[in-house]
């Protein structure tokens, strides 16, 4: 299993190295391989630092377009994967220090702002059979509770939880040592339980 | 009354209980009272209920100030020093668990705007400044630190690097700076600060680092990341402990459920591309490089050239007979048979194949023999089949390239 798992690796990482080059090469449009290729991963990751489509999107619009214009800075036998996201999470965690300086509106009012897009309102429908709807609130309560935590265990239980990373990838990413890639993802998860027992 | 010490009496005027009486000499043993500075005489002159909780601070009564300020401190004026004792205590991470038990405790700390929101504003300077010192105060952290790991009498070189570190955090100061009062109020922040209160962070911080990182493997446990040896430990020690399977258990929901959330709430994304593109100097995000029709058709032109491609085309349609022709063409047995006349031949070969019972007993005409034998595919070449636009030809092979070849030509069908 391991070896079917880090042979997948190996090829999509030669994937992206072969697309990188290219790029290198002037083909500005193979970086839409790359592009199409983590998109959803990125976005995802940045929606759970985020918790709000619009700025997620942008931020994984800012990641890719940051990411190309640094390439040069890139070495190609690092992983392509684990810059992006180191990015991508930098500039979700820089958005949440402006929110929070802002502080113009509550997370509440935010989300009213956004109902025009009908995600809300979807949220909320009062139609929706009970098991749906439970559904759905334990979904915003973990996400609230997401938002409890302090970013650097964000950062981490949504690596690990999300994208599925090791330790050592973490690592990578965050720049801490391994072992404070363990403990930290203990006291978030430890505080994520401790939070969702006191909502439920 | 007299007798009631000034403790007792501002206990009654912050309980709103005291009569102007109790208010008054109450004034008069704050007017003497050396445990005050000059600065505080005057702080029931305005605001009494107000000022009299802070001046019981000061006096070092607990909670003088009450409820809603210890809140506020608790909820909002954080404590930062939990880096800087991860720092000094273990320069080199060879703690990790502690360290991040230090910052999962202590947290970031640090004195923010919405403190003074809490604390009301409308109340008067000196007793924000009182309130703050009884329920912040100067931190003193290290001791603290240093003498739950056992290293209190250390003086050691790590002793130092913590003092040196961490030192006394003042909160009172960057409440003051916060309120713009640090100049004008200097003196009374100096006067409270000579009688700095502690506060305990470091026992939750500890009993967290013994407790909580105990067990720390359950979670590495979970993630596949414990070494043999530690798979052995980790599963030594699960073994009917109830209560590490719990945890494992919750920490796998909890994982779990965090994806279905994200997905859920997130939903898909796409067309980052087209936003990207742009930005990095493609003007149109569909575009292909090197692809140009013309530019295209006009290569593959020059590479072709002019290609006979009849003989190919009827060696797929005809199979074998037309790629290598017979030194010698045999007689066709019915010579008779020619392209015209193809479509009755087919017709009636059509029926013999299908063995159409309709056919039997039709008109015939009289030129066709009432037994008509075919030449198998191999004894036929056809050099040349021309036939009109709206003609559909089709070819029949019965049974291996041995068989009859039958060309149906149909003027009726329009292609």
């Amino acid at each position: 299993m391991a070896t079917v798992r880090s042979a997948a690796s190996e090829a999509s990482r030669e994937e992206d190295m072969e697309m990188l080059r290219a790029v290198n090469g002037g083909d500005a449009t193979a970086y839409r391989g790359l592009v199409e290729k983590y998109q959803q991963r990125v976005y995802s990751m940045a929606y759970g630092v985020l918790r709000n489509r619009e700025d997620a999107r942008d931020v994984t619009q800012d990641a890719f377009v940051k990411a190309y214009k640094n390439l040069h800075s890139f070495r190609l036998e690092s992983s392509f994967y684990t810059w992006l996201y180191r990015i991508a999470m930098n500039l979700a965690i820089d958005l949440t220090r402006k929110r929070k300086r802002r502080q113009t509106s509550s997370f509440d009012e935010q989300i009213a702002t956004r109902d025009g897009e009908g995600q809300i309102a979807e949220t909320h429908h009062q139609d929706s059979p009970s098991k749906t709807l439970e559904r759905k609130q334990l979904y915003s309560k973990i996400m609230d509770a997401i938002g409890k935590l302090p970013e650097d265990q964000q950062q981490v239980i949504l690596l690990r939880e999300l994208e599925g990373l090791s330790y050592r990838e973490i690592s990578d990413i965050t720049g801490i040592p391994e072992g404070t890639v363990m403990s930290r993802l203990f006291y978030a998860r430890k505080k994520l339980q401790k939070l969702l027992a006191a909502e439920r | 009354m007299h007798g009631m010490a000034l403790e007792q009496l501002l206990n009654r005027i912050r309980d709103g209980i005291a009569d102007d009486a109790e208010l008054e000499r109450a004034k008069e043993l704050l007017a003497s009272d050396a445990r005050f500075p000059d600065e505080l005489r005057d702080a029931l002159d305005d605001e009494p209920v107000l000022s009299a909780p802070a001046l019981l601070s000061c006096l070092g009564v607990e909670d003088g100030f009450g409820a809603m300020l210890a809140g506020a401190i608790d909820a909002e004026a954080h404590v930062s020093v939990a880096d800087s004792v991860i720092d000094a205590l273990f320069p080199d991470e060879q703690q990790p668990p502690v360290a991040e038990a230090v910052v999962a405790s202590a947290g970031d700390i640090e004195i923010t705007a919405k403190v003074l929101e809490d604390l009301a504003l409308e109340m008067v300077d000196v007793p924000i400044v009182q309130a703050v010192e009884a329920h912040a105060g100067q931190i003193e952290i290290v001791a603290q630190v240093l003498a739950k790991v056992g290293m209190a009498d250390a003086g050691l070189p790590i002793a130092q690097a913590v003092e040196s570190a961490a030192g006394r955090v003042d909160l009172v100061q960057p409440v003051l700076t916060a309120l713009g009062l640090d100049d004008v109020l200097a003196p009374v922040a100096d006067a409270v600060r000579a009688q700095a209160g502690v506060v305990d962070v470091v026992a939750p911080v500890m009993a967290a680092a013994t407790a909580e990182a105990s067990t720390a493997w359950v979670s590495a446990m979970l993630d596949g990341e414990l070494d043999l040896a530690g798979r052995a430990a980790a599963a030594e020690q699960m073994r009917g402990n109830r209560e590490a399977t719990a945890m494992m258990t919750a920490f796998a929901s909890i994982g779990r459920e965090l994806r279905e959330a994200v997905a859920e709430q997130a939903g898909e994304v796409d067309s980052i591309w087209a936003a990207v593109a742009p930005e990095i100097g493609i003007a149109d995000p569909e575009e292909v490089p090197g692809w140009d029709g013309a530019l295209l058709a006009e290569a593959v032109r020059a590479e072709a050239g002019e290609t006979d491609v009849i003989h190919g085309v009827m060696s797929r349609v005809m199979g074998p007979a037309i790629v290598a022709p017979p030194a010698q063409i045999p007689e066709p047995a019915n010579r008779g048979w020619q392209i015209p006349a193809a479509a009755l031949a087919a017709a009636a070969v059509l029926a013999v194949l299908v063995n159409v019972p309709s056919l039997q007993g039709t008109d015939v005409p009289d030129n066709v023999p009432e037994v008509t034998t075919f030449a198998s595919a191999t004894e036929i070449t056809v050099n040349e089949l021309s036939y009109a636009e709206n003609v559909t030809v089709q070819v029949f092979q019965a049974e291996g390239e041995e068989g009859p070849l039958v060309i149906w030509l149909d003027e009726e069908t329009s292609l």
